[in-house]
């Protein structure tokens, strides 16, 4: 017995549409928010080898900037649901990086096909850390 | 013979379950982590491979036939045809599934079911979009020059694809240990998500983890060590068209900066990871790298 697929496929659909109403109404959107034990603890996992210089969370806790003690790339680290994700800002992409909306929030601009750009507002007191950091500096206060 | 298509049939189960799992998540997070915009990507992914999958048909069909016409058995639809499938299929299953993983071109239309960070019966759905026009249904290819007949390899392709929703799951732990060292439970295939690095590259199993005992990719769960799923390099995208095409995206990126022939072919057929500057690392390179490292400690420790 077979199902003509003009009836299947819109089926499928409608029912791939009550799934997600369902999820939705289950389990919802989940955002991490970061914290210095929760990004330590990932950072561990991720990059094992390196020692973490200091960190800069933003203030809505979706992204961090990470500096490595060994130099060279500076890490993002950003919310993805309840999960993190990592990514490595080498100097060709810091150097796009731009302050915006009167040099409140970073724009971090788009790294390949998977990483949308994003917005890092920090807090008032961290701002000089990250402008210390995006040029490499390592003993600018935190 | 027509015979049934068991993925038609299965799509009410996969719902229901899908549904009981995301509400057992409900009150027990630490057996289900459903969250709606993955959940939602993997659903859209499952459906964009079937929508997909009835134009491929046609020309995986064709060449089957093709192939067919040269069989070296006829084998027909004798009982012991369907068992006798069941294995062949199965085998051929885990040779597109390691090939899958060991070469970008076939890797970058099979990363997708890995891309998520969660692990649920809605990842199971999470299905490659390019697969079937970059020809990862060869190895089956094989099923019709020994003598199964096309709706035989069919039917078996739908069992082993129902067979293999219900292993994507946190619910369930360790099955009874007679099934746990034939087939493939959800214990082993948590391993096959993980990106620990002693779990990468292992348990490629569709239906019987026997394959991977008997050609050396077997490697159990140890709890000691929780799976932490996704690829080694985590996408940041909730997008079906980023998670279809973002590995494809990325060879054609190499490929534009490719020093030579040699770099070229080796981004494309070479190991997922591979780079001419050594700036990226292979699953061999990650899991030699994370040895050294423990072996380092080890001596540390013993000083």
């Amino acid at each position: 017995m077979a199902i003509d697929p003009l009836v299947l496929l819109p089926a499928a659909g409608i029912a791939v549409l009550i799934v997600i109403l369902y999820i939705r109404l289950v389990a919802g959107r989940r955002d991490a928010r970061l914290t210095p034990e929760g990004l330590t603890v990932f950072l561990r996992d991720q990059e094992p080898e390196r020692e973490v210089t200091r960190f800069v969370i933003s203030e809505d806790k979706r992204y961090a900037l990470i500096h490595w003690r060994d130099g060279g790339d500076i890490g993002l680290v950003r919310g993805f649901g309840d999960k993190l994700v990592y990514q490595s800002l080498a100097a060709e992409e810091l150097s796009k990086c731009a302050w915006h909306t009167e040099g409140r929030a970073l724009k971090i601009p788009r790294q390949g096909f998977a990483f949308p750009p994003i917005m890092f507002v920090p807090a008032d007191m961290d701002r000089r850390a990250i402008e210390a950091l995006m040029k490499g500096e390592t003993d600018a206060a935190a | 013979m027509q015979l049934p298509d068991p993925v038609t049939f299965a799509i009410p189960a996969f719902v229901l379950l899908i549904l009981i799992e995301a509400m057992i998540g409900r009150y027990a997070p630490k057996k289900s982590n459903y969250e709606m915009r993955d959940s939602a990507a993997s659903l859209m992914m499952g459906l964009g491979n079937f929508a997909i999958g009835l134009v491929n048909f046609g020309i995986v069909g064709a060449v089957s036939l093709w192939v067919y016409q040269y069989r070296l058995f006829d084998i027909g639809y004798h009982w012991w045809a369907f068992v006798l499938i069941l294995f062949a299929e199965d085998f051929c299953y885990y040779w597109f599934h390691r090939l899958s993983h060991e070469h970008r071109l076939w890797w970058a239309a099979h990363i997708n079911h890995h891309s998520s960070q969660y692990y649920n019966l809605s990842t199971a759905l999470r299905q490659t979009w390019t697969g079937g026009l970059i020809g990862t249904w060869i190895p089956w290819l094989l099923l019709s020059l020994i003598g199964f007949p096309l709706a035989l390899i069919i039917f078996q392709k739908g069992i082993s694809l129902v067979y293999q929703f219900w292993i994507h799951t946190e619910t369930i732990d360790r099955m009874w240990k007679p099934v746990e060292a034939v087939m493939n439970t959800p214990s082993h295939h948590r391993v096959h998500h993980a990106i620990n690095p002693r779990y990468l590259d292992a348990n490629y199993a569709g239906i019987f983890i026997i394959w991977d005992r008997m050609f050396g990719s077997f490697v159990p769960e140890d709890k000691t060590e929780p799976c932490r799923y996704g690829i080694v390099k985590q996408i940041a995208s909730f997008n079906p068209l980023v998670i279809a095409f973002h590995e494809w995206a990325g060879i054609v990126s190499d490929l534009k900066r490719a020093k030579s022939l040699k770099a070229a072919f080796f981004h494309l057929f070479g190991p997922p990871g591979w780079s001419e500057d050594g700036s990226r690392l292979t699953s061999k390179m990650i899991k030699e790298r994370e040895q050294a490292r423990l072996s380092q400690r080890a001596a540390n420790a013993a000083d």
